[in-house]
Order: C-alpha cells, then structure tokens, then sequence
C-alpha cells in the first residue's frame, strides 16, 4: 500500500493538489486557534474596509465586510465549515450509493429494476433544481442543504458502483467463486469491492468539489447557511450589495472556494491517469 | 434499416415522457411534504381564511393524495402551473415571461464554448507535447475548476467597475424595446436602435463568459484528447495514405470522429449549464428564469419554485432526448 | 529506376528509455514492377516500422536516422508519390463515419479530378474488381464482414493507383478459404497491373506462395535475402533454417515441431555481437563479439559469420 501511495505522490497533479489542501488547512487552525477576531465579531466603525486601511491593534489582512467582520478569518472558518460539509455529503451519498449500487448489481432481478429505476427519477431533475426543491421544503439550513446535496448525488455513485458489479461479475473468477460456494457478502467484499474501490475513490473525491459548490451555490440563494455562520456562498451574497464599494468581501471567499475545488480536481484527475490503463496518452499540463 | 431509426426514435420519446413523468411525480410528493398546511405556505402573507379556503379547494387539499395528484396532473396538462399569490401572477406567465431571456444567454454560452473550447483543443491536440499545449491544458483545467461564484464576481468586478462598462440587466431601461423575439440582441436590431444594441451586447457578455469558461475548458480538455486519440487510430493512416489534402484528413476524418465523445459529454454539461444559470442570472440581475428562482427563495414563494423546477426539468429532458437522436445521424453504428 | 530501393536505413522509436533503434542499416531493393517482395519475421522484429517507413507514414515519435527509401527514385514524403498500404485490421482502418464508397471515392475525387458523381461510378467498378457488389458503396464499414473489409481496402489500394503496395499481414485475420481468395487477388494485381508489391508477414508458408524474392527480418536487421527457391532450397542463415524446420511438412516424419528457442531481443535490449548469438544452434567465439556484416552471394545476401 505504501508503494502505491508514493506513486500517487509523484503524480505532479497530486503533490499539487495535495499541498494546496494542507496549506490551507494549516492556516484554517492557526487562525481558529489564534486569530484576534471572532468569525462573528460585528463592529460597524469598521465595515468595509480594506486590508491596506485597518486601525485596530492587529491588521485585517484581507479587510473587512459590510458588518466590520475580518474577512481572513470567516473566510478559513468557512474552509473548514464547507470541506466538512463537503465530506458530510461524499460521505453519506458514497455509502448509500455504494451499497444500492452493490446490492442493485449483484442480486439483479427486480431489486435492480426497482432501484435503478428510482435512481432514474431522481436523475430525471437537474441536480441543482432538485437540490433547490427539496431545501425549499425542509427549511434554510445548513443541514437541510447537506440532505438535498446528498439525495441529488447518490444515483452518481448507485449507477457508477453498479455497472462496475456488472462488469465484474461476468469474470471468470467471480463465476468460479460461486461455484467453489463462497458466500454472496463473501464474493462481494473479497472480489467485487477491490475493483469498484479506485474508481469509487476517484469518483468521489471529484464529486467532494461538487458538493461544495452545491453548498455554496445553495447557500448564496439563501436555502443553505444562514447569517452569521462563515460560509462561502453565504458570504459572497452578503457582499454582493456593496461590491461597488468593496471588492474583497466577495471576492476572496471566492478565491479560497476555486482553491479547494481545484486541488480536489487535481488530486481526482490525476488518480484517474493512475488508474487508467491506457496512460500513454500524453497529458501535458501539470503532471 | 429505416424502421430501426424509427423505432429507436421511439423508443427514446418514450423514455423521455416517462422520465418528465417521474420528475412530475418527484415535484408533487415535494409539494406536499411541505411542513404545515401547504395552503398556508403557498399563501404566504396573503394567508386569510377565505383564501386558505380556496386554494384547499382549487387543489383538493382536503381530499387523499391519489385525488390530488389527479388535479394536479390535469392542471398540469392543460399547462396551469397554479398561481404565486405571493407575486401575484400565474406561475406560467411568470415563467413564460422569463424563458426568452435565459435562453438568449445559455445559447449564446453554450455557442461561445463550443467555438473557443473546440478550436483551441484542436490546437492544443496539433501541437501537442509543446508549450502551447502545456499552457493550454493547464489553462483548461483552472478553468473548468473555477466556481461560478468566483468568476461571475471577478468578471462583474472587471468589466462593470474596472472596465466602467455597464452591466446588469439585458439592456438599459432607458432604451424601450419592442418584444418582437424576445431576445433583446435581435429585437434590439430590429428596432434599428443601434446603440440599444451595443448596449445589450455589452451588457450580455460577462454573464455569457462566466457560464462559458468552465464548460470552454472542459470542452479543451475533451476535444484535444479526443482529437489525440483519434490522430492513433489506424483510419487516419489509411486517410494520410491517400495522400489527401491535409485539411481533408484532419476534418473530415479526424475531427468528424473526434467529436462523437465530445458531443456526448457536451450534452451532459447542459445541466451544469443550466445551474450556473441560477447564480449567473442573479449575479449579474438578468431577468430569467435563473433569477425568478432566486427571487422565489427570498419570498419563500413555494408555487413558484416547483413550477420553475419542473419546467426546467422538462427543458432538460427535452434536450437529452434531442441530442441522443441527433447522434443518431452523426454515428452510423448506433442505427445498427 | 527501381521501384523501391532501401539503403542503410535506420530508424528509432521514442519510448520511455529515449530513442531506440527498431531497424538498423537496412539494404533491400525491388529491381522489377512485376516483383513481390515478401518482409518475413517474428513480431517486434522491425518489418511493419519498415513497412511503415516504406509507405511514408512514420508517426510523430519515430525517426529515420541514417539512409534513404526511394520510390522509382522519389521519397515516399512527398506528394508525388502514392504508395497504398492494406493494413492487417480493416475494421479499424476505414473510417466508421463514411460510407465505402465516400472512401474510395475520395481518391477519384482528389487525385484524378473527378466530380462526385463520376467518382462513385468508379468506386462501383473498382468495387466489382475485387468481387463485391457495387451497392456496397452505400453501405457502412461495420455493416461489411472481415474479408468483405479487406477486399475494401485492396480496392482502395488499387484505386490509388500505386508505385508501391505494402501489405502488412493483409490476411491473419481471416479464415483460410478467404485469405487464399485475397491473396490470389492481390498476386493479380501485381503481374497484370504491374505494380510492385511489399508483403510483410511471419507465416513462411504464405510466403512460398506469393513471393517472388524474400528477406528474413531479426531484430531489426535482415539477416538473409534470397529468391524463393534458393531460400528454400538452401536456406543458409540458422535463423532462416530454424523458421522453415518449425514449419509442419507432411512429406518428412517428426517425433515433435522444431520450435526456435528464447525470444526476440526487444529494441534497446540487443546483444552484443550478432544479434541472433543468444538463440542460435551454430553460435561460436566471433558472433559474441562482433557484428556479422553482409556478405553477398548469387543473386542475395547474408548476414552471418558462418559465410564471412
């Protein structure tokens, strides 16, 4: 296992992605553990400002909002708020969907007619349109958004995990399993998983940029965060009104967002390379 | 031979009207999962007794789910969405309303990301392997990272504050336009109002930019591997063997072959298309169905934001279903 | 001037090691139109890279380093010359978009100034020359069987009007009743149509059919180039003697077939010395060291220390 991890690391792709995401997730603890304000900290003799023009005792390095609250620090609480949201979702849609999809390609029959065709109805709707139903009716909140996100992606992972069981299933080897009489968890666990894995994985860690932006796009509607919790979306709505006046509150929880997203587009395109057997197509860029 | 398309084709109606089917059913049960008394959340502030009374009455509230599933598909294919008591129109009108002008704006993304995603990933594929290429792919995947959220406030940021240029809206209020299209670009040409015009074009763009440079990426990355994949196969020797011109090899042959995948994943990116909309449309004020969404979750307006939904869902699925039969005619092997 | 003349020809392949030599200091010529050349050798030997070579349809990560191909005196670059190369998978070698006759009539259309029309009206004779009807010319390459393919792509070859045909294992994918028919097509084509013909394959028993002169490939260089009955009559390279002992015969009892033991060395892996010492029966002190060069016999050559 360690071999193929420090293989991974020399995918340039990877190593990229990999330190963007430690970098900020190392400035995410020094600011919750040591920064001078609160994510909250309303102070209006102070909103707007930018970072040039602070007057209290510790300079606002990215300026302030409409409500005097340093941007830096709502902006690495909101890191840390919309990463995990972000892993909430991957989390639970993945499993789920893993299972359906499990269960769905290995029994086949009418479990497979039934799910799948569930999976097919909820995939009729586009996801952000159901995503915005469905946090319509459960009610603006944070969770609420984490549950339309989850609900929208699962049929991704049901359908990926289950045409991966299908192509499995057809080897020799699974067909011998039977036969010798391994139990159906058996086969599953021992044969089918280890080949649906590296794909899932990499599914999984595209989709984790997804679900962020799905929070934050949510968010900035209003169906997602609700003041004064520091999320992204949440934050560039706030901002927009004065977005003549003050660049930085919208732009930098921006910046923050394509940072994330793209080091877990990175870190998802490059295990895709590394597993895709026909690698010698040149791929230029980096790595 | 024939009748295979036709049964193909459908086939593919089919499944297209049982998946519209499904997302009707999907906006019903959501409808009335509603916590409360749905009449009271369709109403809104406009909740007094007597229209609480109506609406139970006009929807068959009191009665079981069955039943009122039936009035709402009935309402539903006679094209009553039902009626925003909270902005005061039918939900159909609204959205009629607001159709032209989202669709003037995806269609117009949509084109300049074809156009600029293709050509440079056909670039990127020529000169393979060199620096172009590397700067190109590199580019494609920012790109395609960049959030709607950031670059939708970049591009706003520049082109209306750096630039000074107006932005916001389809067109100055000032100029008033007859409706003969629907999409200002045109009517404004129709007008023969020139200035109303550049107006309209300016004020198009970054919008139109900020949807197209995500998919624009994605298309670079696509197209260039595609090509790049295609350039291997042995066709294309046979093609250079013939010692044909070499525009002939490269679009006939190459390209035409080359585009299979790229028109498949294209017509998936539709719906993130149609979801960058939303923000887009807010972002930058611009009078769609994007926006009427937007305005629909500030109002709380539940009439509205499944009326959009489901239309919106038809649209998509309308379109899968199109490009699905379209490709049809691109590739010979599908017909059998 | 010779239909094809090759001399000390050299090309790399660009791998992952670098640059790697696939086929080094080669001498072949075809010295009449009527005349098949047949290119015999066990895979990665370096025949379809020269038959490439031969066609002017190098890829981007392959290079020609050292000598020269000429086509009745042109290189097979330039526009001048057309060489038809019938390709051992038809599938993927016409284009799945376009009909057959769009592909052959493209030919018409481009090299000899015909109009479309006109040049479909060819694409259906050329089509009933190698025996298929001339409706195909509407029908799509995935619509057509193996050797109805490959009858295309013969089609196609002559169409081009050629200095040159390479054929490289045009038939290992077929069936036996359709290859003879194929084969016999193409052997047609060169003694009435008097165009010169490459024919690249590993089955020696192909070749006892269809060649007029053979060279035996290994490892990049040719190691025995002789007329068909010299060479089988008196193969002289071990090499070449070890191919045709692991033929089946019916007229000579075996206990077992002869079978040429190790593999081929692989670009960039060449032994020392002869390239053959690792595997050859006759081997001794000189093939370790140094390398055989040609020496020239009646009508032929041979590259073996044996003959020095």
């Amino acid at each position: 296992m360690t071999r193929g991890l420090r293989e991974l690391l020399m995918i340039k792709r990877i190593r990229y992605g990999i330190s963007i995401l430690v970098s900020l997730t190392i400035l995410s603890l020094i600011v919750i553990l040591s920064s001078p304000f609160e994510y909250d900290q309303i102070s209006y003799n102070i909103h707007l400002l930018p970072f040039s023009r602070s007057n209290s005792t510790w300079p606002h390095i990215l300026g302030t909002d409409s409500l005097g609250r340093d941007v830096f620090t709502r902006v690495l609480y909101a890191f840390i708020l919309d990463v995990n949201c972000g892993l909430a979702v991957v989390a639970l849609s993945g499993l789920i969907g893993l299972i359906i999809g499990l269960i769905s390609g290995y029994l086949g029959g009418i479990i497979d007619s039934v799910l799948m065709m569930i999976m097919d109805i909820v995939i009729s709707i586009p996801g952000f349109m159901l995503a915005i139903a469905i946090a319509a009716v459960l009610g603006s909140s944070i969770i609420n958004a984490i549950i339309a996100v989850v609900i929208v992606t699962i049929p991704v992972y049901a359908r990926l995990v289950r045409g991966l069981v299908l192509s499995v299933k057809e080897n020799l080897y699974i067909l011998a399993a039977r036969e010798a009489g391994l139990s159906g968890l058996k086969i599953i666990t021992k044969h089918i998983l280890p080949q649906v894995t590296p794909i899932f994985i990499t599914q999984a860690t595209i989709e984790l940029g997804n679900a962020i932006l799905y929070i934050a796009a949510l968010s900035f509607i209003g169906l997602g965060a609700q003041e004064p919790t520091p999320e992204w979306g949440l934050m560039i709505s706030t901002a927009r009104r004065f977005i003549r006046e003050a660049w930085w509150p919208a732009v930098f929880p921006g910046i923050f967002m394509f940072l994330t997203i793209l080091s877990f587009n990175l870190i998802g395109d490059g295990l895709r390379d590394y597993l895709d057997p026909k690698k010698r197509l040149s791929t230029g860029g980096l790595g | 031979m024939a009748k295979s398309i036709i049964q193909y084709v459908f086939y593919r109606i089919l499944r297209s009207i049982l998946s519209i089917l499904g997302a009707v059913v999907i906006v019903f049960i959501l409808s009335r999962i509603l916590p409360g008394n749905p009449a009271v959340a369709i109403l809104g502030p406009k909740a007094t007794p007597e229209n609480i009374e109506r609406v139970i009455r006009e929807w068959g509230l009191d009665k079981s789910y069955l039943e009122q599933f039936g009035v709402y598909i009935s309402r539903l294919l006679r094209g009553d969405l039902g009626d925003s008591y909270i902005m005061g129109y039918s939900v159909s009108k609204l959205i009629a309303e607001r159709i032209p002008a989202s669709l003037e704006l995806v269609v117009f993304a949509f084109i300049i990301s074809l156009i600029l995603g293709i050509s440079l990933g056909a670039l990127a594929a020529k000169k393979h392997d060199t620096k172009l290429d590397l700067t190109l792919t590199s580019l494609s995947v920012l790109s395609f990272s960049s959030p709607i959220l950031l670059l939708g406030v970049l591009l706003l940021i520049f082109f209306g504050v750096n630039l000074g240029l107006p932005v916001g809206g389809r067109v100055d209020p000032r100029y008033s336009i007859k409706t003969y299209t629907g999409f200002m670009l045109i009517d404004t040409l129709l007008s023969g109002n020139f200035n109303a015009f550049i107006d309209a074009f300016i004020r198009i763009i970054p919008p139109a930019l900020t949807l197209a440079i995500p998919l624009g990426g994605l298309l670079l990355k696509l197209s260039r591997n595609s090509i790049l994949e295609v350039m291997m196969q042995d066709f294309v020797k046979t093609a250079k063997m013939k010692k044909l011109p070499e525009r002939v090899v490269m679009y006939k042959h190459i390209i035409r072959n080359a585009l299979i995948p790229i028109v498949t994943i294209a017509g998936i990116y539709f719906a993130a298309l149609l979801t960058g909309d939303v923000i887009v449309e807010t972002i930058f004020a611009w009078p769609g169905l994007g926006r009427l969404v937007w305005e629909a979750v500030t109002l709380r307006d539940y009439m509205v934001i499944q009326g959009t939904v489901l239309v919106v869902s038809i649209i998509y699925i309308t379109v899968n279903a199109i490009v699905d039969i379209l490709y049809m005619y691109i590739d010979p092997r599908i017909r059998g | 001037m010779k239909p094809l003349e090759i001399r000390n020809l050299t090309i790399q392949y660009l791998t992952h090691r670098g640059w790697v030599e696939v086929v080094s200091h080669v001498n072949l010529d075809i010295n009449e139109k009527n005349e098949i050349l047949a290119l015999v050798g066990e895979s990665g030997c370096g025949k379809t890279t020269l038959g490439l070579a031969v066609a002017g349809l190098l890829p981007y990560n392959a290079r020609v380093i050292n000598g020269y191909i000429k086509i009745s005196g042109k290189d097979p670059n330039s526009n001048s010359v057309r060489v038809a190369v019938i390709f051992q998978d038809a599938l993927t070698s016409l284009n799945p978009l376009l009909t057959i006759g769009e592909q052959i009539a493209e030919i018409y259309i481009h090299h000899f100034n015909m109009h479309k029309r006109e040049a479909l009206e060819e694409a259906e004779k050329i089509l009933s020359e190698v025996g298929l009807p001339g409706s195909f010319i509407n029908k799509y390459p995935h619509e057509l069987s193996g050797g109805q393919r490959q009858r295309v792509l013969v089609a196609i070859a002559i169409a081009l009007k050629p200095e040159l045909i390479v054929a490289d294992e045009p038939t290992t994918a077929l069936d036996v009743t359709t290859q003879a028919r194929v084969l016999n097509m193409l052997k047609n084509i060169v003694k009435n149509q008097n165009i010169p013909m490459l024919y690249i394959t590993h089955d020696l028993a192909l070749v006892a059919h269809m060649a007029d002169k053979i060279a035996i490939m290994y490892a990049g260089q040719v190691v025995e180039y002789r007329d068909k009955y010299s060479l089988f009559k008196q193969p002289l390279h071990p090499y070449t003697r070890a191919l045709l002992n692991s033929l089946p015969r019916v007229d000579v009892e075996v206990s077992e077939l002869q079978i040429v033991r190790g593999e081929p060395p692989l670009p960039g892996n060449f032994p020392n010395g002869c390239r053959f010492n690792p595997r050859c029966p006759l081997a001794f002190s000189r093939c370790f060291s140094e390398e055989p060069s040609v020496k020239v016999i009646n009508n032929g050559f041979v590259r073996c220390h044996l003959y020095a």
